[in-house]
This record gives structure tokens, C-alpha cells and sequence, in this order.
């Protein structure tokens, strides 16, 4: 699989902040790659230097085969991109942002086409200033797109949207993803990038601390499953459950189960006490527990 | 350089700019109302009464008093009369009149021969002086009571005398251009707030190829508002300006030129404002010392010695004396000199900023 970013030892220094510490990665062509970590770790200044928008205190950066720094018009016509906090001219309209950027990039998309693209065809003779958020970043991802670009960087894409614009936009990124384009997404919703990524890295205090496919990552950092037991309503505190199992809240105790012989010898004696159970099922740790335990802090929500 | 994306953010813009309630207000009604006002102050083309000087250099007479009662009651004129002796011209110059009439020594003699003469200063192609000049001589023969007598008139001409509102004109153009140190100043703090910058340069849109664009706009908005002000002061107000083809090309050069100065100084200051309101503080310190101090109001001798010397250091002066040199004056051996300090002063301060817009893109 050919690499179309390939970063090695790169380094971005604020003053006396070193914002990004020696990280290497490489993307291929066609995956949906994720940078994940929490505010500050770096994911942002990566971008924006892949984007090359930012430049780099050292380190070794190519980008379908270019510098970032010593791009030329042909670049920006190969990348789409959606900036984190995407904002622009606040009295166009969808259509017109459009037609501007695939006239100023010389593409043949069809800026109609592209709103059917992102659920944004009604919209598009409303001012940019009167659209919902989540159609600003639908909007975006449309202008991304505009170039008909093989590389697409998305950052953030959903951040601070509600549940029903954030399942919509994500539903976009997978027709993409259908289409073949590669894409670098950071966000900091764990569960989006565990749906979506082929590989993720995650990033923090500028560097990169573990790298591989959400699987991966889950197998190779995950301590244990939990056995979650709710009772029925009349049994909320039953003291003839087997030891181990800990009440989490009324009625539902939880347990770590390391093996499956754990597992079946719980099971078992959950079975023999005849206690009537109301559900009972194995909680497995995802790409936000090992996020967790990996970065030591909560995902961030900002 | 690309001219295509140049010329589409043109379009793009200039159709943003009329989606604003501002952009048309100060590009149209307000050179509009700025040319009615100083106009009504200033003109003399049917608003108000009209000034003249009237000189007698004779003996006084009743043929010079009914003369001047009917000047009075006619409620035409504003009448200033001019000491015996005194160089009329001189007088109408100092208090910007644009008629004056001279009784001479042998009027009142003359008169009561039935045919006399007075003189008629005014300035060449002066239309308002032209159409009054047979309203005076009837008040004339009125006023002496003569109804046998005829009273010629000498007609002379008196060049550079204007009108007041003429001396303006210059001035409200370079009103208009330094607008656009406001506009950079909001614009560039906003853009960069906002990372607009950092958008259009996705679409391929270079900084230098954003500013031709911004200044490309600026330059056919503010010959729009200037194409008005003139418009309403020949059409409405008489304005006497000297007029030819390569004045009114050697003009549109003076506001090319002086564009690309005062836009690349509103770009400069626009870099190093932050927010909405220090842009106001930066762009009033920077407006309103040069409207007061560039000779826009009034001119720049009759400031104290020290002003002067800080007057000749801004360049809105040299806008104003190029325009007043080819507007009022037909003198363009100065304005060569004067567009030259604009255009090397604009380039070398375009060419600073957008060294500054670069750097500060990577804080």
C-alpha cells in the first residue's frame, strides 16, 4: 500500500512550548487514518503543518510527495481541507462558497452535486451567518470535498455538534470512505473514531504514545472485560451473590473477569444461587477505556 | 499572480459588500449627502443668495444708491461692497465671490447720457455669473430710474477665482480614499479572527492575490463615489473646475495612486490591530489628524509654522495639492512628482505588510 503522508522526527516549538515532540507516522492510501488525544496533545499542529498552513521547527514531512512548506497551486487542487472551528464569510451562501472555491481551484465538481453530498441542498441560498452548526460543518466538508481531492483532512468534524448532526456527518465520512478518498481525522469523540478509523494514533504532551487499528489498540492495552449483573426489582440487594461481584448502583453489581474460566465459574455460581437475574452481560473495553488508561486522562469534551 | 482567482474574488466580494447595509450607504448616499452639504455651504448655484462684490469708483450718487437698494430688494444677492481703491479681484479671491461689479468714475455722468458702462468680473465659463448678468443690469437700470438709458457691461474675466465649493471638490475625493484605511483596518483584524485567510488560502487564493482583489474593489467603489460627488457638483452646483481630458486621466491616476497608498496603510495598521475596537482607535488616530492637518478644509498655510511641517509629512497632503493642482489650477508640472511619492510609498508599504501578514500567520 503506497504511504501518501509519510512524517518522521517532527517537531513544532512555540517559544519555550514544544507543542510537537519527535513523532513519526506514515498514512496510507485509501484508509481513514485518526490522530486522537486530548486538548493541547498536538493533534491540531500536526494538521495544520501537514495542511501547510503552519510551518515545522524540524523533522521531515511529505505530503502526496511534497513539502508542506514549498507547495505550489497543484496541492491545494490534490488536498481538501476542513480546519478545526470552520468559519467563513458570514453573508455567502452554501452555493456561492461552493462556486467560488471549485472557480479559484479550477475543479469540475458540481457544487449542486456536492450539497446533495452533505444534506445541505436546502440550504443553499441561506446565509452562511443563518446556518445550524451542523450544516456550517456540513458546509465545510463540502468545500473539502470541492476539489474532488484525494487526501481529505478532517479536524474535529463534529466537535460541539448535537447527536443527530454529529450521526449525519459521520454518515458522510463513510460515503467517502466508500469512495476511496483518504482521510486524516482527529477528533475526540473515541467511539466515532473507533467506528470510522482503519488505524489510529494517539497523541499526547506531543508525542505519540501507542498507534495501530482500534482493535489492536483494544487487544493490546485492555486489562480485562467486566461481567455486569442487574437484578430484578424485588432482589436490589442480594447477599447471596457470588464473591467479587461489587454494586455499582442498586440492583447491578459488576465484576473483572480476566479469563473465560473466571467467567463460567461466575456464571455458574450466579446459576446455583437461583437469584433472579433481570439481565446479565460482558461489558468489553473499547478504544475510550484504553484512551483512558493509555493518556491518563478523560477524553476531552470541550 | 493568478488574474482568474483575482477577479473572482472581486466578484465575490463586491457581491458581498452590497449584501451589507453599510457598503452601499457609504458608497452611495453618502457622497451624496457630503456633496449636498458642502455644496449648500460652499456653492453658490441657486442655493441661497448670491454673493457679489460691488466697487464705485466715482462719487456717490442716487444712480449708485438705487442701484444698490435694487440689488437688496431683489433678494437675489448678498451684497459686499468694496472699498474705493482696493484691487476688487483681490477681494473676491480673499472672500470667495464670484461676481463683482465695478461702477466706474464716470457712471453716474454716463447715466445721465443715457449710455454707460460698468465692469463685470467673473470667472470664465462661470454658468451662475452668465445667467445673472442681464438680472444685474436690468436691476441697474431699475435702480437709477432711467427707463431712456442703456448700461453696457465690460466683462472681465478673472481666472482662479472658483467658487468655494470648487476648492472642496479635491478635498471630498480624498475623503473618499482615505475610506479605505477604515475598511483595511476593521477587514484584516476580522479575516484574521475569523481565519478567513486561512480559508481562502485552501481555495489557492494567495495573500498578495487577495489584496489586488480588496484593492481592485476599493479602487472601482471609491471612483464610483467619486464619479457622484463630481457629478452632483457640475450638475447640481456649478462647480468650475478645469476640465480636459488629461486632467480628468491625470486625476484618476492622483486616486489610483493614492489608493494604493492609503489602502497599504490601512492594511499595515489592520496587521497590528488585534479586535473591533482597538481598529476604531487605531483607524481614528490615523483618519482624523490627516483630515484636519492635509488641507482637506481649509489650506494648509493658514496653519502654524510647526503644523505645517507635520502636514507636508502626511500623504494625504500630497493626494490634495496633486488634485487641486490639476483640478483647480491646470498645473501638472507638480503632479508627477506627487503621484511618484504615492506609488513608491504604496509599493514599498504593500510590500512591508505583506511581509508582516506572512510572519504572522505562524504565531
Amino acid at each position: 500500500m503506497s504511504e501518501i503522508i509519510k512524517v518522521e522526527n517532527l517537531t513544532k516549538r512555540y517559544g519555550t512550548l514544544e507543542a510537537v515532540r519527535g513523532i513519526s507516522f506514515h498514512v496510507n492510501a485509501g484508509e481513514v487514518f485518526s490522530l486522537l488525544g486530548p486538548n493541547g496533545a498536538g493533534k491540531t499542529t500536526t494538521v495544520e503543518i501537514l495542511e501547510g498552513v503552519r510551518k515545522r521547527t524540524s523533522g521531515h514531512v511529505a505530503v502526496l510527495g511534497y513539502d508542506p512548506e514549498k507547495i505550489d497551486e497543484t496541492f491545494r487542487k490534490r488536498v481538501g481541507v476542513l480546519p478545526q472551528d470552520f468559519n467563513f464569510l458570514q453573508r455567502i451562501t452554501p452555493l456561492e462558497a461552493l462556486e467560488f472555491f471549485i472557480g479559484s481551484l479550477e475543479s469540475r465538481m458540481d457544487p449542486v452535486e456536492l450539497l446533495k453530498t452533505v444534506d445541505l441542498v436546502d440550504r443553499k441560498d441561506v446565509y452562511f451567518s443563518k446556518l445550524s452548526g451542523g450544516q456550517k460543518q456540513k458546509l465545510g466538508i463540502a468545500i473539502a470535498l470541492s476539489n474532488d481531492a484525494e487526501l481529505i483532512f478532517l479536524d474535529e468534524p463534529t466537535a460541539g455538534l448535537d447527536p443527530i448532526s454529529r450521526k449525519s456527518i459521520q454518515q458522510v465520512m463513510r460515503n467517502l470512505r466508500s469512495l476511496g478518498k483518504t482521510i486524516f481525522l482527529t477528533t475526540h469523540y473515541l467511539e466515532e473514531a473507533e467506528k470510522l478509523a482503519d488505524r489510529v494514533a494517539i497523541v499526547n504532551h506531543g508525542i505519540i504514545v501507542d498507534e495501530g487499528t482500534p482493535e489492536e489498540l483494544v487487544q493490546k492495552n485492555k486489562t480485562h472485560d467486566t461481567l455486569v449483573v442487574s437484578l430484578a426489582r424485588d432482589h436490589a440487594t442480594e447477599t447471596a451473590l457470588p464473591k467479587g461481584l461489587v454494586m455499582k448502583s442498586p440492583g447491578v453489581y459488576e465484576m473483572p473477569v480476566t479469563s473465560n474460566d473466571d467467567l463460567f465459574s461466575v456464571l455458574d455460581s450466579i446459576a446455583k444461587s437461583r437469584i433472579p437475574v433481570d439481565n446479565i452481560y460482558l461489558k468489553r473495553e473499547n478504544l475510550e477505556d484504553v484512551f483512558m488508561r493509555v493518556v491518563g486522562v478523560e477524553p476531552d469534551e470541550s | 499572480m493568478n488574474l482568474k482567482r483575482i477577479l473572482l474574488y472581486f466578484r465575490l466580494h463586491t457581491k458581498l459588500f452590497f449584501r451589507t447595509r453599510s457598503g452601499p450607504f457609504f458608497l452611495i448616499i453618502f457622497p451624496v449627502i457630503l456633496m449636498l452639504l458642502f455644496g449648500s455651504i460652499f456653492g453658490s448655484g441657486g442655493i441661497g443668495k448670491t454673493s457679489i462684490a460691488v466697487q464705485n469708483d466715482g462719487p456717490d450718487s442716487p444712480y449708485i444708491q438705487g442701484s444698490l437698494a435694487a440689488f437688496n430688494a431683489s433678494g437675489l444677492f448678498s451684497v459686499s461692497l468694496v472699498p474705493a481703491g482696493e484691487n476688487i479681484t483681490s477681494y473676491m479671491k480673499a472672500n470667495s465671490i464670484d461676481i463683482g461689479v465695478v461702477f466706474p468714475a464716470n457712471f453716474t455722468s454716463s447715466i445721465s447720457n443715457r449710455s454707460a458702462v460698468v465692469q463685470y468680473y467673473s470667472e470664465p465659463g462661470d454658468q451662475t455669473a452668465s445667467t445673472l448678468q442681464p438680472v444685474i443690469l436690468n436691476l441697474i437700470l431699475t435702480g437709477t430710474g432711467s427707463t431712456t438709458a442703456t448700461v453696457y457691461t465690460q466683462e472681465v474675466s478673472v481666472s482662479g477665482l472658483g467658487k468655494a465649493v470648487d476648492y472642496y471638490i479635491p478635498a471630498l475625493l480624498g475623503y473618499t480614499i482615505i475610506n479605505g484605511i477604515f475598511s483595511m483596518v476593521y477587514e484584516v483584524p476580522n479575516y484574521r479572527k475569523d481565519r478567513i485567510f486561512r480559508q481562502l488560502s485552501f481555495a489557492n487564493l494567495s495573500k498578495p492575490e487577495w489584496l489586488a482583489a480588496t484593492t481592485l474593489f476599493y479602487a472601482v467603489t471609491t471612483l464610483i463615489s467619486d464619479v457622484i460627488i463630481f457629478g452632483i457638483g457640475v450638475s447640481v452646483f456649478n462647480v468650475s473646475l478645469q476640465v480636459s481630458i488629461p486632467g480628468i486621466l491625470l486625476s484618476v491616476v492622483v486616486i489610483l495612486s493614492g489608493l494604493l497608498l492609503f489602502t497599504a496603510i490601512g492594511l499595515l495598521a489592520g496587521l497590528y490591530t488585534k479586535d473591533e475596537e482597538s481598529a476604531s482607535l487605531v483607524a481614528n488616530t490615523i483618519f482624523f489628524p490627516m483630515l484636519f492637518l492635509s488641507g482637506v478644509f481649509y489650506p494648509i498655510s493658514v496653519l502654524p509654522s510647526y503644523l505645517q511641517t507635520v502636514a507636508y509629512a502626511l500623504p494625504l497632503t500630497y493626494f490634495n495639492l496633486a488634485l487641486k493642482d490639476i483640478l483647480l489650477y491646470n498645473a501638472f508640472s507638480q503632479v508627477l512628482l506627487e503621484i511618484v511619492f504615492m506609488v513608491l510609498a504604496g509599493i514599498g508599504l504593500f510590500a512591508f505588510s505583506s511581509f508582516l501578514a506572512t510572519r504572522k500567520q505562524d504565531e
